[in-house]
């Protein structure tokens, strides 16, 4: 809703693009690391499947679902850091 | 840069608010029903052994966080019990402005970073799938910012991000808290639930505003849909990791919540085994979030089919009280209706009626009077699914609510200490950043971290884990250093020629009308006096507030200077509010 507000609003802070990024910032060096993290995020939800489908072969015809929802956990779990299960539960209760 | 103003916004947002689609939230209090609870309601304090004052100040305290602005006109019964079907009507809406106005506070210390993060509190007004994109982006900067020039200043703002998102729960929660009108029913209710179904800021800072919103859209529903709507929602999937949980592994943690705190509330095993943990958790399976990916997010609750576990269940049987639930094996097309069926099960659950009602009997009469909790368990109130609206009727109506022996009786959480306090002198620094983190500051400190409660179980409504010497301590340092007199007005002076005086000026009349006496009478001008700051706090004139050391506020000696009162009017003001009556509701 902000982003509307601001859109109806001549020199709204959230309008500005042109904001001055501080010298030894690169927009350019950012857009590409976030564009590694995506890459790395889809090879590593591509492994873990792989890994499941190993062990649960009957599977195999999910694989392609299988990758969606790892890829979309993946995004979570990297936000959800020192999530506090692992400290509650310990490994032993996470079957 | 040229930036919108917080009254421009403000404006704006009033403007458009009329065309704001209608919300569809259920009512806690029906149209048909109202009349009827009015009369109730106005039965039940009048049977009250309480006085009028002490009635609204029960209520400011028990269904809000004390009393703002010193309007006396118009008080009745009637009025009080009428004002209070008001809020209960209006408890699942969304405050409109207060979540705006936060959202376009700049934060003038910020002025090296982008834009979007100039303004700390701006997730308050953010949809999930906004506030998840913004994290999202500054954590894949970061990430993939090592070994780049970049790296330091990419991880700065990743911080930043990510913290800003973490504390939007506790910042939200007390700053509606402290802005909202008197007798703000939806904020405690929703306080209430969302400390009920605990997810921490820590965990899912993408996802805890909108969570707080959603619990408070289902909070006049019926509480089978406020499960749904806490354990459907992408914060719980993730706080304890149902997402993840499927068939072949499952994941037993917000099995294990669900009935040892959602809806039983048993942690010695009457109702439920461990074995009924795992059949649960595998009825579960399949309950995921998705949208998270892509150029457009859209996350939500989606239940996989895929990861479902069919096999059939015959559950609770074996605890001493168990009531059995059984399910076939599961039939394709019909996958999702399995979970659903276990959660309309736990909903009825006469544990499930027991525990909520008596914890909403704790929060709001501070006791749990069988005779309360079996009325609003009963199947005339609670119903199959639970009832919200008729609970919380039950519970407002009845007697003991009204009691005098409820009344002043229960310690005020840190929550509510430091914003009835803040209410009462309309601190002026309530609506900035400074006085936002002061608040969650004061808080966190006193064992409430709003928003940030780490286990599952939340903050324990329980006293005894916040007074106690060392608080005692930290609230006195704090009213003495951040509460002063400026805001306080005072209207004195003669009819024909009244005036109102706040800070230095209120601090000289109180030291000239103290000068004209002498022994007795100068204890009585004394009383008479804190007679009337307690008047212009909101606050009852009863005697434990009136004497001890809110009495002799006037006569300490480290107020005086120089053979006079220094500051008097501010001296009475902290004994008030340090006074141990204030300390309860």
């Amino acid at each position: 809703m902000l982003a509307a507000l601001c859109a109806a609003m001549a020199g709204c802070a959230y309008e500005a693009a042109s904001e001055p990024e501080p010298a030894d910032f690169d927009p350019a060096q950012e857009a590409a690391a976030i564009e590694r993290s995506r890459t790395d995020r889809a090879a590593r939800a591509e492994d873990a499947v792989e890994d499941w489908l190993e062990a649960h072969p009957e599977d195999a015809p999910l694989r392609e679902e299988l990758v969606a929802w790892e890829r979309e956990q993946l995004v979570v779990d990297d936000l959800s850091e020192g999530s506090f299960s692992a400290v509650r539960y310990g490994f032993g209760r996470e079957q | 840069m040229r930036r919108a103003t917080l009254s421009t916004l403000l404006t704006l947002a009033a403007l458009l608010a009329p065309l704001a689609p209608s919300t569809v939230e259920a009512q806690c209090l029906p149209t048909s029903e109202r009349d009827a609870f009015v009369a109730e309601l106005a039965a039940a304090m009048r049977a009250s052994d309480l006085t009028l004052p002490e009635l609204y100040d029960h209520a400011a305290n028990r269904l809000g966080y004390g009393w703002r602005g010193d309007d006396r006109s118009g008080r009745s019964v009637d009025a009080l019990a009428n004002a209070i079907a008001d809020r209960l009507r209006g408890a699942a809406a969304r405050p409109t402005g207060i979540d705006e106005a936060l959202a376009t506070m700049p934060d003038p210390g910020r002025g090296d970073l982008p834009a979007e993060l100039q303004y700390p509190f701006r997730a308050a007004d953010m949809t999930m799938a906004e506030s998840l994109e913004e994290t999202r982006r500054y954590q894949d900067a970061a990430r993939g910012a090592q070994g780049t020039p970049n790296e330091r200043e990419a991880s700065r703002r990743r911080a930043i991000s990510m913290n800003d998102h973490r504390a939007i729960g506790g910042v939200v929660t007390f700053n509606q808290a402290v802005r909202r009108p008197n007798l703000d029913v939806g904020t405690v209710l929703r306080e209430f639930w969302f400390n009920h179904f605990n997810v921490s800021g820590r965990d899912v800072p993408w996802a805890i505003a909108d969570y707080q919103r959603a619990i408070r859209r289902a909070q006049c529903s019926t509480f089978r849909e406020l499960l749904l709507a806490s354990g459907r929602h992408p914060a719980m999937l993730t706080y304890l990791n149902q997402r993840r949980s499927r068939a072949g592994q499952i994941n037993e943690n917000y099995a294990r919540e669900l009935l040892e705190l959602h809806t039983f509330g048993d942690d010695r095993f009457l109702y439920y085994t461990q074995r009924d943990i795992v059949g649960v958790a595998e009825i579960l399976t399949g309950w995921t979030v998705t949208g998270t990916t892509g150029a457009t997010l859209d996350p939500r609750f989606l239940f996989r089919g895929s990861l479902h576990d069919r096999s059939a269940q015959d559950l609770f049987g074996a605890a001493p009280r168990g009531v059995r639930f059984t399910l076939p094996t599961g039939a394709a097309g019909a996958l999702e209706e399995r979970p659903e069926a276990l959660i309309a099960y736990l909903a009825g659950h006469v544990a499930t009626r027991r525990n909520i009602c008596g914890k909403l009997a704790m929060r709001l009469l501070g006791a749990r009077p069988a005779a309360v909790v079996n009325a609003c368990a009963a199947d005339d109130v609670w119903g199959e699914e639970g009832d919200l609206g008729a609970v919380y009727r039950s519970i407002l109506t009845s007697e003991e609510m009204w009691s005098a022996a409820r009344y002043g009786t229960r310690a005020k959480s840190p929550l509510e200490l430091i914003v009835s306090a803040r209410r009462a002198v309309d601190a002026p620094d309530v609506g900035t950043p400074a006085g936002i983190r002061l608040g969650l500051g004061f808080t966190a400190s006193l064992g409430q971290p709003l928003g940030m409660v780490a286990p599952p179980t939340g903050y324990h409504d329980v006293p005894a884990n916040w007074i106690g010497a060392s608080s005692l301590v930290l609230w006195n340092q704090h009213v003495f250093e951040h509460i002063g007199t400026s805001r306080v007005d005072m209207v004195v002076g003669p009819s024909t020629a009244r005036e109102t005086l706040r800070g230095g000026a209120l601090d000289r009349w109180v030291a000239d009308r103290l000068a004209r006496f002498t022994g007795a009478e100068l204890t009585a001008e004394r009383d008479r006096l804190t007679g009337r700051f307690l008047l212009e706090l909101g606050l009852p004139r009863d005697a434990a507030m009136r004497l001890g050391h809110t009495r002799t506020a006037l006569a300490r000696p480290d107020v005086t200077k120089s053979g006079g009162l220094a500051r008097p009017a501010r001296s009475v003001i902290h004994a008030i509010l340090t006074n141990s009556r204030f300390l309860r509701k």
